[in-house]
């Protein structure tokens, strides 16, 4: 497992595209919670929200403990995008360069060619998560006004759902990628697919057909569903503030079927 | 002698085209085998199956008498059609992946850089090398966990007549250290410099198999010219050894079996009171030999 992902960090580390966008999804990492913090005191600065503090943007307890974990696993699903580019370029490189086919010649099974693809995505949503969790302490830290062991703990699951949301969102690309083969065509297909396309389905289907179980069991939905918007209950709303089993099933049979797919992809086509 | 391959009824077919037909073919230990054949013969479909890229249809081979898989291919050094690597790296990281890959020693990077004469230039990217640069880097690639086997598909394709010249050199240096090497390629002359063995392949099947020194360097084609042509081709057909007789443009054209030298043909001619005018002996063109055995298909 740690020969094949040597292996896959080497064909990354010598290209500046790669190293580019992970310092680019590194520093968006970090910034994202100074830079939130501070559009939510821009927010109430120029709509002023009147006296009922339970409006006021900038006096949410966002960063409080218990409160957090859901918070940030929440914001954070939006930098996940540029290492989902990395997987995209690094998959369609191969079949351009034809290197898939030289690296299965010197000797790669092509289930090794396919573990190494994946052991770096599991290695980059453990690192991702492992990050996430420090930015949590150190932010909880400093801003929650409990930090009890027993509060900064619960809600912890979140994590897991983060680890779990940024690994089915890189193999998904890692499908469209096999699939597609060419870097443009897949680049505008997955984009066309998240922002466009399961959009307009899936709220047809909640909205006028009341469907929303449905609309939760496509892809993208399904993966976004494993950490639920959080911020709704600032409003005096109801919002669902644990990773629910359902949501994790339909997740998780994705996330297999993505798995056997990539597998099947690598393994039976001709090179 | 041992078998380094064995290929038994392998088959390939891509819908209603057969790529590859039945074919079957061993490959001894130490030799240097040419599989020859136009383009489109069905050669880097059968490469390409051996080194587990396509999936047969049909058939079997078996490597070092051993079956196949993936573990046996960090013993063979392969190049198929053009030399692959990634572009971005520099030779040096293209290597090292490939050590990587195969299990070989780091330092083998250095040493494949000398034999194919790259060192000043491992540094550099891939994508800022000459086609004759990268077709070197793919056979140091192919050489750095010293395999049993170097598999070499046009390794001259598309170079300049000093890049052909220098390939062929250094496969000939790589065949003296007794490693067996399967060169596919489209040209004639290619396959008689190198070769001690060969095939030919053509629309996928297997229509030849022999030996380069026994069908084509002694086979012996003497030209001759006289005043009487009529008397000369006479006296001719009566000299044993010859095999054919042919006049072609004012010139007797005489094929012969191995031995026939243009000395006994001359002795007798000169018993029989012919004087020649001209008198050559030819080596069989082997672009004249395929052209016959594609034709005889």
């Amino acid at each position: 497992m740690l020969r094949l992902l040597k292996i896959e960090l080497t064909k990354l580390y010598t290209n500046r595209f790669f190293k580019v966008l992970g310092a680019l999804w590194l520093f968006a990492f970090i910034s994202i919670p100074v830079a939130f913090k501070y559009f939510l005191v821009w927010i109430e600065k120029n709509e002023p929200t009147g006296d009922n503090q339970f409006l006021k943007p900038d006096q949410w307890p966002i960063f409080d403990f218990v409160d957090i974990w859901q918070n940030l696993a929440y914001l954070y699903k939006m930098v996940t995008i540029f290492i989902c580019f990395i997987v995209l370029a690094s998959v369609t490189n191969e079949f351009d360069y034809k290197t898939i086919r030289q690296n299965v010649i010197d000797g790669m099974s092509r289930r090794e060619w396919w573990l190494s693809k994946i052991t770096f995505m599991l290695a980059i949503s453990f690192l991702a998560t492992v990050i996430l969790a420090v930015i949590g302490l150190v932010v909880g830290y400093a801003y929650s006004p409990v930090t009890d062991v027993e509060y900064v703990l619960r809600n912890i699951e979140f994590m897991g759902a983060y680890f779990l949301q940024v690994f089915y969102f890189l193999m998904f690309c890692f499908v469209i990628s096999l699939l597609i083969k060419r870097a443009g065509f897949a680049f505008a297909g997955i984009l066309f697919y998240i922002y466009i396309l399961e959009p307009i389905v899936t709220v047809i289907l909640s909205e006028k057909y009341e469907l929303t179980f449905l609309a939760d069991c496509f892809p993208i939905e399904a993966g976004w569903n494993l950490i639920r918007l959080p911020f709704e209950k600032y409003f005096l709303m109801y919002s669902q503030d644990y990773v629910a089993w359902l949501d994790l099933g339909v997740a998780g049979a994705w996330l297999a079927f993505f798995m056997g797919m990539s597998y099947l992809l690598v393994t039976r086509r001709d090179l | 002698m041992s078998t380094i391959l064995e290929i038994k009824g392998l088959t390939k077919r891509f819908g209603r085209l057969t790529a590859v037909n039945q074919l079957d073919l061993t490959i001894e230990k130490g030799s240097v085998f040419g599989m020859l054949g136009p383009n489109g013969s069905g050669k880097t479909t059968t490469l390409g199956m051996l080194l587990g890229v396509t999936t047969p249809t049909a058939g079997s081979f078996s490597w070092f008498g051993n079956g196949h898989s993936h573990e046996m291919r960090k013993n063979i050094g392969a190049i198929l059609e053009q030399p692959v690597f990634y572009p971005y790296m520099t030779g040096e990281q293209n290597l090292d992946l490939v050590c990587q890959i195969k299990g070989a020693e780091k330092t083998r990077i250095a040493e494949v850089l000398e034999t194919v004469g790259l060192s000043g230039r491992g540094k550099d990217k891939f994508k800022g090398y000459s086609l004759g640069m990268k077709q070197r880097l793919a056979i140091a690639a192919a050489l750095i966990n010293d395999p049993h086997v170097l598999v070499l598909d046009e390794p001259t394709n598309g170079l300049d007549p000093q890049g052909i010249f220098d390939i062929r050199e250094l496969i000939r240096d790589i065949a003296t250290t007794g490693k067996t090497i399967i060169l596919a390629s489209h040209l004639l002359d290619e396959v008689q410099k190198v070769c001690t063995e060969f095939c030919v392949l053509q629309t996928g099947n297997l229509i030849y198999k022999g030996s380069v020194e026994e069908d084509f360097a002694d086979s012996t084609t003497i030209e001759l010219v006289a005043d009487d042509l009529s008397k000369l081709k006479t006296v001719l057909g009566g000299i044993s050894g010859i095999t054919e007789v042919e006049e072609k443009d004012g010139t007797i054209l005489v094929r012969g079996e191995k031995d026939l030298t243009s000395l006994t043909v001359n002795k007798v001619l000169v018993e029989k009171g012919i004087v020649l005018t001209h008198l050559r002996t030819l080596k069989k063109s082997l672009e004249e030999q395929f052209m016959e055995i594609l034709k005889e298909s």
